[in-house]
């Protein structure tokens, strides 16, 4: 696939086509903010409006403003032959640590207070190399080791932006909760502080529930009187003041539907336990993040307007998730619930298309619908899918280009857009991609290679407990903790 | 004076001085025929400075030094520069009590304040020793004065600035202290083992709690101090809290240890919350976020740290030097035969090495020129540059200024800007860093040409009037 040149473009866009079809040894093209780009002639699966041959896709200062046949552009923006290739929206991962500087805080069963928005590594080349599976969102998640853990980061992978400049702004915020054996093998089991069992979890969530309920009245008592007092000091009496609390204030805006909740979780009892305590409280629009048992309850969850974001065929890791099938995904989707298949994992993330063709094979789901499952779906999950998840006019120009079906085990990711602007090309794809600031003057080179075969080698044992170690060095417990 | 001679001047008031420290009245003193090196960079040949109570008194061209004062040297070649200002260290505090110590607490999300390492009260004078052997350090390495804080996790205490000047000086409950609780330190420490807080976001989050708690109880002392509270309970009083109304309050920064650009945002994120002003000490290249650093005039202190190149470029360098030295050798001795240049390579040539490898080296020397170049970068940037984090080693500091000038483009006036007046003004202790009259005298004598030559030598340091003298074996 090749990108014509217009007279006018200059910089990295050209450097990236005269290089064609070579490694290119230097710093990869980064993210340059939203561009124009004209892509002609492909196979465009839109995902919600069906698949359209031969049709363009025409973007300009990073948004999709035509979707059709015989399009034009102003000679100045380039052009994406894209003939015989399939165009779709840039895949969205809904689980994901790909680049956190730290992972866990593991020493509190609830630490909503805590963001993972301040623990984002902008120099971290795994980016690019989800870039190169056509990955362009992720949802950027703190571990399992707690109830409640930190605020997500829905992240778009702009290669090469700063900490803040990853980050979709426009992206409602989303928490990380987490059930079962990894919340009280930490917390009870590994420092003696409740929960210790699957019935503590749900005590700490409806107490923190109820904490911040009563901070809510409290506070809100405190500033109304405050600034009655500001306003008329003679006639009203200060008030004793009430601290903010970060951790309840969150806590509160789950409540008020502000954040969305992503909850860690594997058996069908703590799912519907979940569910329930969420009617109790009123807690709308959330989503079960790997869910090994959901399809033991997918009409539960549809009634409940429930989400899934669910491995395609990945179980068995430890004893709560020793019981599940390949058909969890197509067994929710057909129950009516929102699925997305995720990868939790720095490897996997870099064929998202072959665990959603897994959901075809197993589940006889239809392609589209398989598609949807690591595009709009997510989107909806992460609260995004108005601007990301499909291609449609008015959406963000973030697009993967494939040489052929995607869901073919044959098919490569050619080029990998966001925002208009080409962040990863396979004819000019760089062999050591890592950006310059983050090269290191005194790494040897044998250390480089050591990371790249650790990068290279599968699913990471500790994704989601990265950073819970730490509880367990300290002598309670010794034994191996898993993933997820 | 002869060199023989200044050596000789100089062992015999090497006593004089000594037994002056020991009085409580400042000894006044005088220093004629030398070169002044101001640090901006001017130099005024022939100068007599004379210094009392530990202020300097008079730079000028005039060689009458008043009866009363003692001449400190006289000799050729004497050089005479403002000390140098460490801007943050832990020098003359106690060594760090581990957070094991303490013990794991019941409850790991909610440790004290001491486990967590949140002990902004602790201001340094507190257990400052000026015996501590990292003080004698420092004034061989010709620093007149030093910010030290306690040492610790995320909030270890608050910073204060002393003289260096000599133990002798001090008896009872008299202390070398100049300026007390200059700001707060804070660095991305966590609590250690089962603790809260133990990654950099949860320090973050705990931070904002402490100054909403911090907040509150202000307002409510606030409110119980003022009129219409009568009936108001009692605030619940909390030193450590209370330690932080002025950093809430705009009036002290916050002295941020940081590692990279990415934590110097996260930190900054925090200022603009809260509203305080930040000192970053970093031996990192902060040039990617000057823009963000020069628009909110935040300052930065420097470490002197030579940096190692990578083992390849060392080696590289080593040979080219010595083909350099044989090539000379061949030209005054002709004699010399091939076989006897030839060097012996264990390391694969460069043709041996893999494409990966090669690419490999050319991005790592990118990387190598830009670590030298940092302080040049962030100078050229227009950042306000100071000097923190001296580590005891004479030798190694002169080395790694040696190693910025030589290899990294700083110059040597810039050097000494950043040691001295820099330093000073960032802390906004104004009075340090220069050699005019009413600066205090805090300065440095050498003898050679150049103050950064490896040639030249401390003889004195001087801090606060009294005057070190330095023992060069």
């Amino acid at each position: 696939m090749t990108i014509q040149k217009s007279t006018t473009l200059k910089g990295l866009l050209t450097a990236v086509m005269m290089l064609s079809f070579t490694y290119v040894w230097a710093q990869p093209t980064t993210y340059a903010g939203p561009q124009s780009v004209l892509i002609k002639n492909g196979l465009v699966k839109t995902i919600t409006q069906g698949d359209l041959p031969n049709t363009d896709v025409y973007i300009v200062n990073g948004i999709i403003q035509g979707i059709g046949q015989e399009l034009s552009a102003p000679a100045n923006i380039p052009v994406i032959d894209a003939t015989g290739k399939v165009v779709m929206p840039g895949i969205i991962d809904a689980h994901s640590h790909l680049n956190t500087v730290s992972t866990n805080e593991a020493t509190s069963p609830v630490t909503a207070e805590i963001t993972i928005k301040e623990s984002i590594d902008p120099n971290d080349v795994a980016m690019y190399q989800a870039l190169a599976g056509g990955v362009t969102t992720i949802n950027l998640m703190h571990g399992s080791a707690n109830v409640i853990g930190a605020r997500n980061a829905t992240l778009k992978l702009r290669y090469g932006a700063d900490q803040f400049g990853l980050q979709f702004q426009e992206a409602p915020q989303t928490i990380k909760f987490a059930l079962g054996e990894n919340p009280t093998r930490v917390h009870g089991q590994g420092t003696g502080v409740q929960p210790r069992t699957r019935m503590g979890v749900e005590r700490v969530i409806r107490d923190i529930f109820d904490d911040a309920i009563e901070y809510d009245r409290q506070r809100q008592a405190y500033l109304d009187q405050k600034e009655a007092h500001e306003r008329r000091p003679n006639r009203v009496a200060p008030p004793v003041p009430v601290a903010k609390n970060l951790r309840l204030e969150v806590i509160s805006d789950i409540l008020k539907g502000n954040i969305l909740v992503h909850c860690h979780s594997y058996r069908a009892d703590e799912i519907v336990m979940l569910v329930n305590v969420f009617k109790d409280y009123g807690v709308e629009n959330y989503t079960f993040q790997h869910a090994n048992e959901a399809f033991k309850v997918a009409p539960e969850l549809a009634e409940a307007g429930a989400n899934a974001s669910v491995f395609s065929d990945w179980w068995a890791y430890k004893f709560e998730v020793y019981y599940s099938t390949a058909y969890n995904a197509a067994i929710l989707h057909e129950n009516g619930v929102n699925t997305s298949i995720n990868s939790d994992s720095n490897e996997l993330i870099r064929h998202l298309n072959h665990e959603a063709a897994k959901v075809v094979r197993y589940g006889g789901i239809s392609a589209n619908d398989a598609l949807a499952m690591i595009t709009i779906n997510p989107a909806k999950q992460l609260g995004i899918d108005d601007m990301v998840g499909s291609l449609e006019v008015g959406k963000h120009g973030d697009i993967s280009i494939w040489s052929a079906d995607p869901l073919s085990i044959y098919a490569v990711n050619e080029m990998t857009l966001v925002d208009g602007q080409v962040l990863f090309n396979r004819e000019a794809d760089f062999a050591d991609a890592r950006l310059d600031r983050a090269i290191s003057y005194d790494q040897s080179f044998e250390d480089l290679q050591s990371e790249v075969s650790e990068a290279v080698r599968g699913r990471q044992d500790d994704a989601c407990m990265e950073d819970a170690f730490i509880l367990f060095e300290s002598g309670l417990q010794t034994e191996q903790t898993h993933n997820h | 004076m002869s060199g023989t001679s200044w050596i000789l001047g100089l062992t015999l008031l090497m006593g004089s001085s000594l037994t002056a420290t020991a009085q409580t009245t400042l000894p006044s003193y005088g220093v004629q025929g030398v070169n002044v090196i101001q640090s901006d960079g001017s130099v005024k040949t022939n100068q007599t400075i004379h210094w009392a109570d530990g202020v300097i008194r008079r730079v000028s061209t005039d060689e009458t030094l008043p009866s009363s004062a003692r001449t400190l040297v006289e000799g050729d070649s004497l050089l005479i520069l403002p000390a140098f200002i460490d801007g943050l260290n832990h020098a003359g505090m106690p060594d760090a009590v581990a957070p094991s110590s303490y013990g794991n607490p019941d409850r790991p999300s909610d440790p004290t304040y001491d486990r967590a390492g949140i002990q902004p009260h602790r201001v340094a004078e507190s257990e400052f020793d000026v015996s501590h052997s990292s003080i004698k350090a420092h004034q061989s390495a010709g620093f007149g004065a030093v910010n030290s804080s306690h040492q610790g996790r995320m909030l270890p205490g608050q910073s204060s600035m002393f003289f260096t000047q000599a133990q002798e000086a001090f008896s009872g409950y008299e202390s070398p202290l100049y300026e007390s609780a200059l700001g707060y330190v804070f660095q991305f420490e966590g609590a250690g083992g089962r603790a809260y807080p133990s990654t950099d976001m949860a320090i973050m989050a705990r931070f904002k709690q402490l100054l909403y708690d911090a907040e509150a109880l202000q307002q409510h002392i606030r409110y119980v101090e003022g009129s219409g509270a009568e009936q108001m309970e009692a605030p619940q009083r909390d030193a450590v809290l209370e330690s932080l109304f002025p950093l809430l309050n705009g009036e002290k920064p916050l002295m941020a240890s940081v590692d990279s650009p990415e934590d110097a945002e996260r930190v900054l994120l925090l200022a603009d919350e809260f509203d305080f002003s930040v000192i970053f000490a970093t031996s990192a290249d902060l040039t990617p976020i000057a823009s963000k650093l020069t628009q909110s005039a935040t300052p930065v202190l420097f470490q002197f740290d030579k940096p190692e190149a990578p083992d390849w470029i060392q080696k590289e360098e080593k040979e080219a030097a010595e083909e350099e030295s044989e090539a000379q050798d061949e030209t005054t001795d002709e004699t010399a035969t091939e076989d006897e240049t030839t060097v012996e390579n264990e390391e694969p040539s460069e043709e041996e090495l893999s494409e990966e490898e090669k690419a490999f080296r050319t991005r790592q020397a990118s990387a190598w020129d830009a670590k030298k170049g940092a302080l040049r970068s962030m100078l050229d940037a227009g950042l306000m540059i100071g000097a923190y984090g001296f580590d005891g080693k004479v030798t190694d500091f002169y080395e790694a200024l040696r190693f910025y000038h030589e290899q990294g483009g700083v110059t040597s006036t810039e050097l000494l800007n950043i040691l001295s007046s820099n330093t000073a003004m960032i802390l906004g202790i104004e009075r340090l860093g220069t050699l005019a009259e009413g600066s205090l005298a805090n300065m440095i004598v050498m003898h050679g040409q150049d103050w950064l030559s490896e040639d030249s030598k401390l003889l004195f340091t001087v801090s606060n009037g009294h005057v070190i003298t330095i023992d060069n074996d």
